[in-house]
């Protein structure tokens, strides 16, 4: 899931004109508690506290499909013409879904900062374990990504900063070499770590605007 | 004729070839553009040191370029180290100071990942590591051999002799091994290592290294000045073990740098039949390093 973490209040504020209308993410927004139905009504009551007008509010399933989104304007058509400024609470994906669907004169403004993407542990704790590098190394290092674990994303080992099996900018985070070693001795695998990893191949990655991702079921 | 004159060979390489002990040492250049300190530094030293390793924003601190740093090291004469990390630039821009740095005549370059960007003064940059040592080590062994890492032919190529960095007290100890094993593979030629304090552990690493003939190490010995500074160090430097015993040792003592001098000899004299040389490590009582080798060599 997308992590995202609320906007200051008063940043938020500042951007809006006018009346609002709301949209939320029932999916990723909603288990990072920034955008579910509770927390588009919490941002409803604080935002009228503050004498905004709210329009109303719409909590789409999955705020990154084109089509769902376009459906719930359609479905808030009448009510979205009342308002000067439409806020979305879900990812920087959601919120330009929400650009590309809307007519360009509607003021849409983000309520949240995307974060990561990030695997749930509990609903208090989210944990990032992927970068989405597009060139993933996991089959070469025990399973346990180095480009997301280790700060420094580095490849071929640990550096030596790396104390007492932990990382060397915070001694409560576990060295991600420390830990692909270890799970590489339970695997039998040595001999993958061992082989020299090429630098990452970025062009699979970037420039993002040309990017287009046709399906791989043909 | 182009007006151009830096004195060929390389000090260190040769020194090593032919088995002189060597001594290196570290020069930082400032946040600004003052070279009066390192020149200073670089005085009082040149006799006794053999080459002197420039720092590239050490410890995450903005300062001078490394690059700037060891072309002045060769306009004084002397035999420079050029410090390259991995964190503050691509690829493409290792590469190009590196091919810059050749063109003034530097022959030597420590290859090393870099400490984190939160340990320093710019906490909100983008820490970069494109590449990683591994990595830079076969792009340096692919510039000598007058292509880039693209395999793109170069016009004039480079003579690196090709230095890393290791940690001997790293805990645990073998993934450490596994990258050591990987730079000598990708074709590095000597080691720095990370401060040597405890010397039982360091002949663990000695007795895995030992089997690597051509490969030469050279200790990193840090002169302590006070236990203060040791409990800070164990604190805040990435990769650092100095045991309680030292701490006691330098707690105790009347005159702690004096006693802190001592204990680096001693160190040094523990090692030096493992070692090809030593790396001097004395942040901010650089003066003192004369005194520590008068020490050693008694």
């Amino acid at each position: 899931m997308i992590v995202t973490k609320q906007k200051k209040l008063d940043e938020i504020i500042e951007k809006i004109k006018g009346s609002v209308f709301i949209f939320g993410c029932g999916i990723c927004s909603d288990t990072s508690r920034t955008g579910g139905r509770k927390e588009v009504e919490a941002m409803r009551l604080i935002l009228e506290d503050r004498d905004i007008a709210v329009e109303g509010t719409y909590v789409i399933d999955a705020m990154c499909h084109f089509q769902k989104v376009r459906k719930a304007v359609r479905d808030n058509k009448e009510v979205l013409s009342n308002a000067g400024t439409v806020l979305v609470l879900s990812c920087g994906s959601g919120v330009q879904s929400a650009v590309g669907v809307l007519p360009d004169t509607i003021k849409i403004v983000s309520g949240v900062d995307t974060v990561f993407l990030g695997n749930i542990e509990n609903l208090s704790s989210l944990k990032e374990m992927c970068s989405l590098c597009g060139n993933c190394v996991l089959n070469e290092t025990g399973g346990i990504c180095p480009v997301t674990l280790c700060p420094k994303g580095l490849l071929n080992g640990p550096c030596g900063g790396m104390k007492n099996y932990k990382c060397e900018i915070d001694e409560n985070l576990d060295c991600a070499w420390v830990k692909i070693y270890e799970r590489s001795i339970i695997q039998d695998t040595i001999k993958d770590i061992k082989k020299i990893a090429k630098p990452k191949d970025y062009s699979v990655k970037k420039p993002a605007a040309t990017l287009r991702f046709t399906g791989s079921h043909r | 004729m182009m007006p151009i004159n830096f004195k060929s060979g390389n000090k260190l390489k040769e020194s090593l070839d032919t088995g002189t002990f060597v001594y290196t040492s570290e020069l930082s250049p400032e946040r600004g553009i003052d070279i009066s300190k390192i020149w200073a530094t670089y005085e009082l030293l040149k006799d006794r040191i053999t080459a002197f390793n420039i720092t590239d924003n050490q410890g995450a601190n903005m300062k001078m370029s490394s690059l700037a740093g060891v072309i002045y090291i060769k306009q004084f004469g002397g035999e420079p180290i050029f410090q390259q990390t991995c964190r503050d630039r691509n690829r493409m821009a290792l590469e190009s100071d590196l091919l810059g740095a050749a063109a003034f005549g530097v022959k030597n370059i420590l290859t090393l990942t870099g400490d984190y960007i939160s340990f320093g003064d710019h906490k909100h940059a983008k820490a970069v590591y494109d590449i990683d040592s591994v990595n830079l080590i076969e792009i340096v062994k692919g510039l000598n051999s007058g292509v880039d890492m693209n395999g793109n032919k170069l016009d004039g190529c480079t003579d690196f002799y090709i230095g890393a960095a290791v940690n001997p007290e790293s805990v645990p100890l073998e993934p450490q091994l596994i990258k050591f094993e990987k730079k000598i593979d990708s074709g590095c030629n000597f080691f720095q290592t990370q401060a040597v304090f405890d010397t039982d552990k360091f002949g663990k690493f000695y007795d895995f290294y030992k089997k690597y003939k051509d490969i030469k190490i050279i200790a990193g010995i840090y002169i302590l000045k006070s236990a203060k500074t040791a409990r800070f160090m164990n604190k805040s430097i990435p990769g650092i073990y100095i045991n309680d015993r030292i701490i006691n040792e330098l707690e105790n003592a009347s005159e702690p740098l004096k006693k802190g001098i001592e204990i680096a000899a001693g160190v040094a004299r523990r090692l030096k039949h493992m070692v090809h040389g030593i790396h001097i490590m004395a942040y901010g009582i650089e003066d003192k390093i004369p005194y520590f080798l008068d020490e050693f060599e008694r």
